[in-house]
């Protein structure tokens, strides 16, 4: 079997992580000796690893985790600091270079290096002080502000994290129906997926790569049933992506298709723009 | 699948020591790391403190992230995963852990949200029908080993089966997971 052959069939249980020690190092030699071709092979298969991964729960970083993260990395990034003022150290050097050995002025000259040590201390120490303070108020500042942002970022988050249930209680019902939509011009990457759940009625539309519309346009779901469309409410994308729930709806059975329309703002009664997507 | 541009810029950044792109990375892909750590050790406090090591860890190694090799969440994740599994090694837990490797279960974990989360729960449903289209001595080869941390000898142990027999259920499998992943 040739080197490339070997390498081929190393990768999926490379990707799956079940290599033996032998066969790892095996593998790892020939990726190092191999060109843009294993490297080509082996992002492919990582790219499977990774949706692989993907088959376990994501959790939610909670604050004070991402807190402590970041606290960690300020440790690794800053190293400790030191609690000891380097003035005090100058000048306790400075003292003790001044100082000639067996000087019967020995005594004067330390306390007075000690009175300047001191009085540099204390001065260093208000100095400290004021700027401690500065930098507190400051801060306090800062988190009455970031206080008010969070307040009502915390009741548009509470908003998502509703919606967001919504739409995986949806996925993830027993019976989901699932319709995916395609776009309707050649050439073009957009692409959205439908669940519906029969028992509830409701269902949620993941729409990604739309593209930009005008500010005085807006994206329009329908759903179609006995050949006629339904509005099933208008949509903005974000960063070309979008997640739109529909709840209620009547007649699951008699559902046909799903199309996404461009429309004026506010919406139409029957699709008039561009039908972009279509099941 | 090569890294995207993003990734590059921002394992760029990073290198330079842009803390910033650096709380990008781990907001993005934090959630899905936590959640292999999870699925792993199936400790919570345990994953955490090893979410925290590996990503220290990517901060220190990320002039190693190879954009030709994949993305930054699969390097993340390949990071993360390893380290879990050297923690299991060292874990005396683990005979009694693996019993219930293997077996999909319902997480009893909080419910992942926002958008790019519900991405995800659209990502991980399409990985979880791949998996259940799959033989089942295939899928339970696969999520031992990938999820468990069991090489081939381990799995043909554990599996009591031939060692030729588990490569096989794993190149098998992996090789209809890719198919079934691309379709």
């Amino acid at each position: 079997m040739s080197d490339d052959q070997t390498f081929s069939d190393l990768l999926p249980a490379y990707a799956a992580g079940a290599l033996d020690a032998d066969e790892l190092a095996e593998f790892e030699r020939l990726l190092a000796e191999g060109g843009e071709e294993r490297a080509r092979e082996l992002a492919e298969w990582n790219a499977v690893s990774e949706q692989l991964a993907q088959d376990a729960e994501p959790i939610a970083i909670s604050g004070s985790l991402r807190a402590d993260f970041f606290e960690a990395l300020d440790v690794e990034t800053q190293g400790t600091v030191s609690l000891t003022p380097k003035r005090k150290e100058s000048a306790a050097e400075t003292a003790a270079d001044i100082a000639p050995a067996n000087d019967n002025r020995l005594p004067l000259v330390l306390v007075a290096s000690l009175f300047v040590a001191a009085l540099g201390w204390g001065l260093w120490t208000q100095s400290q002080l004021r700027n401690l303070r500065a930098e507190s108020a400051r801060q306090i500042e800062g988190l009455e502000l970031a206080l008010a942002r969070s307040e009502s970022e915390f009741v548009i988050s509470q908003q998502e994290v509703e919606r967001a249930r919504a739409a995986n209680r949806i996925v993830g019902a027993s019976g989901v129906r699932t319709v995916s939509l395609g776009a309707t011009s050649e050439g073009q990457a957009l692409s959205a997926r439908s669940y519906v759940d029969p028992e509830t009625g409701r269902a949620v539309v993941f729409a990604r790569n739309l593209p930009d519309v005008g500010t005085d346009q807006t994206y329009q779901l329908w759903f179609l049933r006995g050949g006629a469309p339904y509005s099933a409410g208008v949509f903005a994308a974000e960063e070309g992506q979008a997640t739109v729930l529909v709840d209620d709806l009547k007649e699951v059975e008699g559902i046909q298709g799903w199309a996404v329309s461009i429309e004026p703002q506010g919406g139409s009664e029957q699709p008039t723009g561009l039908i972009v997507l279509s099941s | 699948m090569r890294a995207p541009s993003q990734d590059v810029e921002l394992a760029r950044r990073t290198a330079d020591g842009d803390r910033e792109a650096f709380a990008q990375v781990f907001d993005e892909h934090a959630p899905i790391v936590l959640g292999v750590l999870h699925r792993i050790l199936r400790r919570r406090d345990v994953a955490e403190e090893v979410l925290q090591d590996a990503f220290l860890q990517a901060w220190r190694k990320i002039d190693n992230f190879d954009p030709q090799r994949g993305t930054l969440r699969s390097w993340l994740v390949t990071m993360a995963r390893s380290r879990a599994l050297d923690h299991l090694k060292s874990s005396k837990a683990r005979g009694a852990r693996e019993e219930r490797v293997g077996k999909y279960e319902t997480p009893t974990v909080e419910e992942a949200v926002g958008t790019k989360e519900l991405e995800l729960s659209e990502n991980r449903l399409r990985v979880r029908r791949a998996l259940d289209s799959l033989p089942a001595e295939q899928r339970e080869a696969i999520e031992l080993a990938y999820f468990g941390g069991l090489t081939h000898s381990q799995l043909a142990a554990r599996l009591e089966a031939p060692l030729g027999t588990v490569k096989s259920r794993v190149k098998l499998g992996m090789t209809k997971l890719k198919a079934a992943l691309a379709s």
